[in-house]
């Protein structure tokens, strides 16, 4: 398949004209809005899917296959927050506005990673199945790191135990590692009963959770001037870059040519579930204008139109 | 006779926060002795902008009555460690209450 072809297929998707048709909805102001509860409520189902679906895989995977994706995904989390802070600040960035965005770039979007898990298995090549589990490497360290950057920067009066509690017990990553712990436990057999729901449902829940996303994505847009050129430049660049590392340490570490894109996804992408949460009870200083627009209004949907697709074609490359 | 004239006058304190700061006030709240309050979930706007965020949640008011003392230890708390920093506001108003006996438990921190 040529990368016009993977773009089509891409922009194809139910998946990505959800979203596509939420932001729409939300441009032309339109009353559509998913209530509140049913929407934590999908977000609940997905993460807990996700993490079922890989534990169950990582019950399967041998050890020798699992360890060093997940050094390299532990590497990844821990060095892209620091040369995110330090670029950040070169760009001008205030110290908590730039721990802020490092959190959240450095740390990872389930939905980006679905969406790049469905996209890989559409175009034929579908990742190891135990890449959720990488997920939950992926989401904790980045956050970490960047709010004790924070703290170091601007004195240790800062509630970090509060936003540790914040990200290690938000419900994204109890319900992945716990997923994964289920999962893994429950094994094949034990999942069979469950799968309906689970697996079976799993892409119709995406394809309204995206709705919605779309929706507040347009909202979130209404503040990228606020952001300025200097964010809507990083929220591409960022990506971009993080993404072709991805992609490359996904082959170094041995994944096949749709893990490692996904792996490249996962890099890309910006948490906006979990970091904002804990960025907002550690760094009140720092602008949700250009964390939350950065991550949701600007990566999220490049990722989701243009790098999913261009991670794809760079792993073909280096597959060769 | 008059209930009116009779009842005594107490505080009643509102607090409006974003949603993060749930646990945290709660925590002050009993560690203050706020001798009791109530939670609401609210949405609305200000010049902070931070509501415009839906990833967090209706914001919270609390609503609290209590003697002068309670009154006055809660707002230093809030305005020591949240005003400003977070979305949050604080305000008090004299209230009369007609069965005191809930509100006035000594309450000394």
């Amino acid at each position: 398949m040529n990368t016009l072809d993977l773009l089509a297929l891409n922009l194809l998707s139910p998946v990505v004209l959800s979203f596509a048709l939420g932001a729409a909805a939300a441009f032309v102001r339109s009353d559509l809005k998913l209530p509140e509860a049913f929407y934590q409520s999908l977000s609940i189902y997905l993460l807990f899917a996700i993490g079922l679906k890989g534990g169950v895989a990582l019950a399967q995977t041998p050890i020798e296959d699992l360890w060093l994706p997940a050094l390299v995904t532990l590497l990844l989390g821990s060095a892209m927050p620091l040369w995110t802070y330090a670029i950040l600040r070169w760009l001008r960035f205030g110290v908590a506005d730039a721990a802020a965005l490092a959190a959240h770039y450095g740390s990872v979007s389930a939905v980006t990673f679905v969406a790049a898990g469905t996209f890989v298995s559409a175009a034929g090549s579908p990742a190891e199945g135990f890449l959720p589990s990488l997920v939950a490497l992926l989401e904790v360290p980045a956050i970490v790191i960047a709010l004790l950057i924070a703290r170091s920067r601007m004195g240790s009066k800062r509630p970090l135990g509060e936003a540790m509690h914040e990200v290690l017990a938000g419900r994204s990553v109890v319900l992945l590692v716990g997923g994964v712990v289920v999962g893994a436990l429950a094994g094949p057999e034990g999942y069979a009963p469950v799968q309906p729901l689970f697996s079976g449902l799993f892409h119709g829940a995406l394809a309204l959770f995206l709705l919605e996303l779309g929706g507040t994505a347009a909202r979130r847009a209404r503040d990228l001037a606020r952001g300025g050129l200097r964010l809507a430049l990083f929220a591409i660049a960022a990506p971009l870059v993080h993404g072709a590392l991805g992609v490359w340490l996904g082959h170094v570490a041995g994944l096949g040519h749709g893990g490692a894109t996904v792996l490249g996804a996962m890099s890309a992408s910006a948490s906006y579930i979990a970091a904002p949460a804990a960025v907002r009870i550690a760094l009140p200083e720092a602008n949700p204008a250009y964390y939350l627009t950065g991550s949701l209004a600007i990566t999220f949907p490049f990722n989701l139109a243009l790098g999913i697709p261009l991670f794809y074609a760079l792993s073909e490359v280096l597959a060769r | 006779m008059s209930y009116l004239d009779d009842m005594p006058r107490f505080y009643k304190l509102t607090l409006v926060v974003e949603r993060v700061l749930e646990d945290r006030i709660l925590r002050e709240l009993r560690e203050l002795r706020a001798p009791g309050w109530t939670v609401v979930e609210v949405h609305g706007e200000g010049r902070s902008g931070v509501r415009a965020s839906e990833f967090e949640g209706k914001s919270l008011k609390f609503e609290s009555i209590c003697n002068a003392d309670t009154a006055e230890r809660i707002l230093r708390r809030m305005s020591e460690r949240y005003l400003g920093r977070y979305s949050a506001i604080a305000y008090a108003e004299e209230v009369r209450v007609l069965r005191p006996a809930p509100f006035s438990d000594p309450a000394a921190p």
